[in-house]
């Protein structure tokens, strides 16, 4: 139980940083001259 | 006892510490979605034109206002209220975080709807700017309570959620907005609406899990050692005398100086970059977006690096490494070196974000963990105070260079500038000392 509600919690915060993360990591694709894969 | 109140929340035995991490950062990613708030700007100035600005609208600077107001709320709700949270506990400070911060988001939906710029001053700026003042410094004081051992890296965690806040701010109000956008309105208000509901469930769940240690616990297995630095005390000192002794108003200036340096930075990112080595408006924003990962990062890199190296240490390496850093600058335009420039400032951005992530284990440090919230609360008028120093040194120091020199070369004397600030930050930092056992406060006058 108290390794379902770490995860749970880690989860909540990891997977919304996580889509922060990529958006930044695509946007800065083309710094170094690599298209962004098109949505 | 109330739900709320401080001994609600004391934790039960067998309650893991890794818990909290994630409820400090729950609040954290919420509340940074201020430094996303430019992606407003241009929607809300065109509220009632819709596709351009039309008569009535608001200027993109008037939107800008209500930023500037929140981050000066930001420092000056922590500084007020820092006694409260440290009195109330973490729970119930988390939750007026959450009432202040989203009812903040609601007012600016309805002054987009009324089209009422004091609506907006006064619900994103002022109310939404003391929610961010209290989400800031609520979880700090509890995580390092929690994490004896590594403070640095307990706060690291917490601050780097606040930079991660600004990475999922911007996106989400975009994608939120180019949704709700019809032939009769562009969307804002809407997308508020949805985040304000969004960010208002993470701050609950934050605060629901949130506990504090009981009263003497220690993490297991932990054996305490001789004191390496003598700068980390074992005693504690009360807010109101920790914030006239000599070592707060260095420190003061520390994070002053080294978030000087870094946000005028951030904000001229773009064009710099654009007018030193001509590189495209689509490069420039990818420029953005990494110095933006680099701040997130640095966050917790070097603040968990702080728990080894000590934070005077660290902080030395901020300033001596910034100040090579930024006299290297002008020397790698001459070299016509993109890639230099940005590993190069990049770095700087690192030690930008290690900054704000460190200072709250220095305090701890120093002052002990009694209300090292509320010292924490106090010293963020120093970000405040940066916020406007730093962007304004950039912008005018640049404005009036571009007139008399080609642009490529107009931002040299200001990374020289940089290199003067984070000289002062370096000097006040080396005078940094143990505070004088006289300020400490008695054991029987803790409770």
């Amino acid at each position: 139980m108290k390794a379902l509600t770490l995860l749970l919690a880690w989860t909540w915060i990891t997977v919304p940083l996580g889509w922060g993360v990529y958006q930044s990591v695509q946007k800065s694709l083309p710094l170094f001259g690599i298209t962004a894969v098109a949505k | 006892m109330s739900f709320l109140s401080r001994e609600a929340t004391v934790a039960s035995p067998g309650f893991s510490r890794w818990l909290v991490p994630p409820a400090a950062i729950a609040v954290h990613m919420c509340i940074g979605q201020v430094y996303g708030f430019s992606v407003f700007k241009k929607p809300l100035a065109r509220a009632l034109g819709i596709t351009a600005p039309g008569a009535g609208d608001w200027s993109e600077a008037d939107v800008g206002v209500a930023y500037s107001i929140a981050l000066a709320l930001l420092g000056l709700s922590a500084a007020f209220f820092g006694k409260w949270v440290e009195r109330s506990g973490p729970r119930k400070t988390m939750l007026a975080s959450m009432l202040c911060f989203c009812s903040g988001l609601v007012l600016t939906a309805l002054a987009v709807r009324w089209h009422q710029l004091w609506l907006l001053y006064a619900g994103y700026g002022l109310i939404g700017g003391i929610g961010l003042g209290l989400g800031y410094i609520a979880p700090v004081s509890t995580l390092m309570k929690w994490f004896p051992d590594r403070p640095g890296m307990a706060t690291g965690m917490a601050i780097m959620g606040f930079g991660g806040g600004a990475l999922i701010g911007g996106p989400l109000a975009e994608e939120l907005m180019k949704c709700f956008t019809t032939a009769s309105s562009v969307g804002a208000g809407e997308a508020l609406l949805v985040m304000a509901g969004l960010y208002a469930v993470s701050m609950l769940f934050g605060a629901l899990i949130v506990r504090v240690p009981p009263e003497g616990w220690k993490p297991a297995g932990r054996v305490p050692t001789e004191h390496v630095s003598k700068l980390v005390t074992t005693a504690n000192v009360a807010v109101d005398t920790a914030w006239k002794t000599p070592q707060f108003w260095m420190l003061w200036v520390v994070l002053c100086m080294n978030v000087s340096a870094g946000i005028g930075i951030l904000g001229q990112a773009s064009p710099m970059i654009q007018d030193m080595f001509k590189v495209t408006p689509a490069a420039a924003a990818g420029y953005v977006g990494l110095l933006s990962l680099c701040n997130l990062g640095g966050r917790f890199f070097w603040s968990s690096m702080s728990d080894f190296i000590g934070r005077k240490g660290i902080y030395c390496i901020y300033f001596i490494l910034g100040a090579i850093l930024y006299a290297s600058v002008p020397w790698i335009q001459g070299q016509g070196s993109v890639t230099l420039f940005v590993v190069a400032t990049g770095l700087i951005l690192t030690m930008y974000g290690g900054g704000f992530a460190t200072i709250p284990a220095y305090l701890r440090d120093l002052f002990g963990s009694y209300q090292v919230g509320a010292i924490h609360g106090r010293l963020i008028t120093a970000w405040s105070v940066a916020a406007i120093l730093g962007p304004q040194l950039m912008d005018r120091l640049s404005v009036a260079n571009k007139k008399v020199m080609p642009p490529e070369q107009a931002y040299n004397s200001i990374f020289h500038l940089m290199v003067g600030l984070l000289v002062i930050g370096l000097i006040s930092n080396l005078l940094v000392r143990p505070v004088d056992p006289k300020h400490h406060l008695a054991e029987n006058a803790q409770a």
